[in-house]
């Protein structure tokens, strides 16, 4: 077991290398700090942000918007799922309106929502309408997915219906939202700073990037965006460990 | 009060289940109904429970009586611990230190008072389907209704389950009443065996067995002759 463990962990390293060869190669190619800057002298720029003036100010805004968004996500994604789930009228009711939020581009929320919202609430509210649906959806499937068996045991024995939903619908799906959780946590982080980088907060990782952009900092534009890959694997992590507490029962 | 199914009909699509079918109870004995598979032995204690109206007819005495459940197999909520499993069912009116010693007590009674803080994957099928008995006796029900409770088990694990249930039952004398279409398990749990006849039900007979529980041998000629008179009414 431990061998092919190592052996897994060796492949995920050789393929960070690769990546890292690669890029090392067409910024050799393409010959210009402008277009490709090397992978050293970007990852020189990547540590100098950490030294930049209000960085932890730009990076907390970032991920407290994302994690505004998520939480309300949360609430809202369960909180309607758990009724969709339960009740079939309902569900026939939210199923059109889940449907048309996902189809719409994100970048037409984004500018739509650039007219409603002020520019630092713009990227909790295209968070919460990118991340919401995935979680509902799947809490909806996870709640069809409950044990026939144990429902009609606890309408046997009476048990209450808030006891029924707290303690055998919210436990049965939550493999469910934890994985609904880290996909919309994966497609909501991008979204959050494609929607800073159009609407300006003034804190914020896109806000910096569209800046970067500008002055044709291209080292600076990858340097933020090896930041957003790195903390998004730190969310997807967060996810993990709390799955593993939360179905502790399974193990 | 005793209780009673009073001319009851119910029918389902073509197949006429029960046409006025009585019943009588006796309350604090064991009943065994026993019959062929397919004949509405389920969808009789789907209608003592109040969970299927019948057609036509009346029952008599189930009124705000409270019913516990033992299933073909344990129905354990795999989130939660043996515990927490029969916590789970307790009318939630009772306070916490009542709910604690009801769990307790009906842990060490079947003998789990080492596994109360295990989850449902980590114990043995007879583990888990003691638990179930008993949630069913820690709930404060007057009746206990059984569906199968020993179906598919082996002869070992059925013994040593219907000892455990008897032996709970013998301090506690609630009204049990219980589906089989095993006639061995009605012999070793009843008090009284009511066979019934494939749809639409009728009752074939009724037969009463005296001999304690716990002093029950399968292999007796009491129980052997008996078991030759059940098994003749199954099959006229």
């Amino acid at each position: 077991m431990k061998i092919s463990f190592t052996g897994k962990r060796t492949w995920g390293v050789a393929s960070v290398v690769f990546i890292v060869a690669v890029w090392k190669l067409l910024s050799l190619l393409l010959g210009s700090e402008f277009v490709l800057p090397s992978p050293e002298k970007t990852l020189l720029t990547t540590l100098k942000l950490f030294g930049e003036k209000d960085f932890l100010a730009v990076v907390g805004s970032t991920v407290a918007r994302s994690l505004a968004g998520f939480a309300l996500s949360m609430v809202l994604g369960i909180g309607l799922g758990v009724a969709a789930g339960t009740d079939a009228r309902f569900n026939a009711f939210l199923q059109p309106i889940l449907v048309t939020i996902r189809s719409i581009p994100v970048i037409a929320l984004i500018l739509l929502a650039l007219i409603w919202f002020t520019p630092g609430s713009v990227p909790v509210f295209i968070a919460l309408l990118t991340m919401f649906p995935f979680i509902c959806i799947n809490v909806i499937d996870g709640i069809k997915s409950v044990d026939p068996d144990l429902k009609e045991m606890a309408a046997f024995y009476r048990v209450g219906r808030l006891r029924i939903i707290r303690e055998l619908y919210i436990p049965g799906i939550m493999p469910f939202i934890i994985s609904g959780a880290s996909s919309a946590m994966g497609i909501g982080w991008r979204a959050i700073i494609t929607g800073e980088v159009l609407s300006q907060p003034h804190y914020g990782i896109g806000t910096l990037m569209q800046g970067a952009q500008t002055f044709l900092n291209v080292d600076a534009v990858i340097a933020w965006t090896i930041l957003a890959v790195v903390l998004s694997f730190f969310f997807e992590k967060v996810i993990r460990a709390a799955e593993h507490r939360l179905i502790a029962w399974k193990l | 009060m005793p209780l009673k199914l009073k001319n009851i009909s119910k029918t389902y699509g073509p197949v006429a289940l029960y046409r006025d079918f009585s019943l009588a109870f006796d309350e604090g004995k064991i009943t065994c109904i026993l019959g062929p598979s397919g004949c509405g032995k389920t969808t009789l204690l789907n209608l003592i429970g109040g969970l299927v109206a019948p057609d036509s007819g009346t029952l008599d005495g189930f009124t705000g009586k409270r019913i516990s459940y033992i299933f073909q197999d344990p129905r354990l909520l795999p989130w939660k611990t043996a515990r927490e499993n029969i916590d789970f069912v307790l009318p939630h009116d009772l306070p916490p230190t009542e709910r604690m010693h009801l769990v307790n007590h009906f842990i060490e009674l079947v003998e789990l008072e080492n596994f109360a803080g295990y989850y449902p994957a980590k114990l043995s099928g007879g583990m888990r389907q003691r638990v179930a008995i008993a949630r069913a006796f820690a709930f404060p029900s007057d009746i206990i209704l059984m569906d199968e409770p020993l179906k598919g088990l082996d002869v070992k694990l059925k013994l040593n389950l219907i000892r455990t249930f008897s032996r709970i039952w013998e301090n506690d004398r609630r009204t049990v009443i219980f589906v089989t279409h095993d006639v061995e398990e009605s012999l070793l749990l009843s008090n009284e065996i009511i066979v019934m006849s494939r749809a639409p039900v009728r009752i074939l007979t009724r037969q009463t067995l005296d001999i304690p529980v716990p002093e029950r041998i399968l292999g007796s000629t009491e129980l052997g002759t008996m078991k030759n008179t059940l098994i003749q009414m199954m099959e006229e």
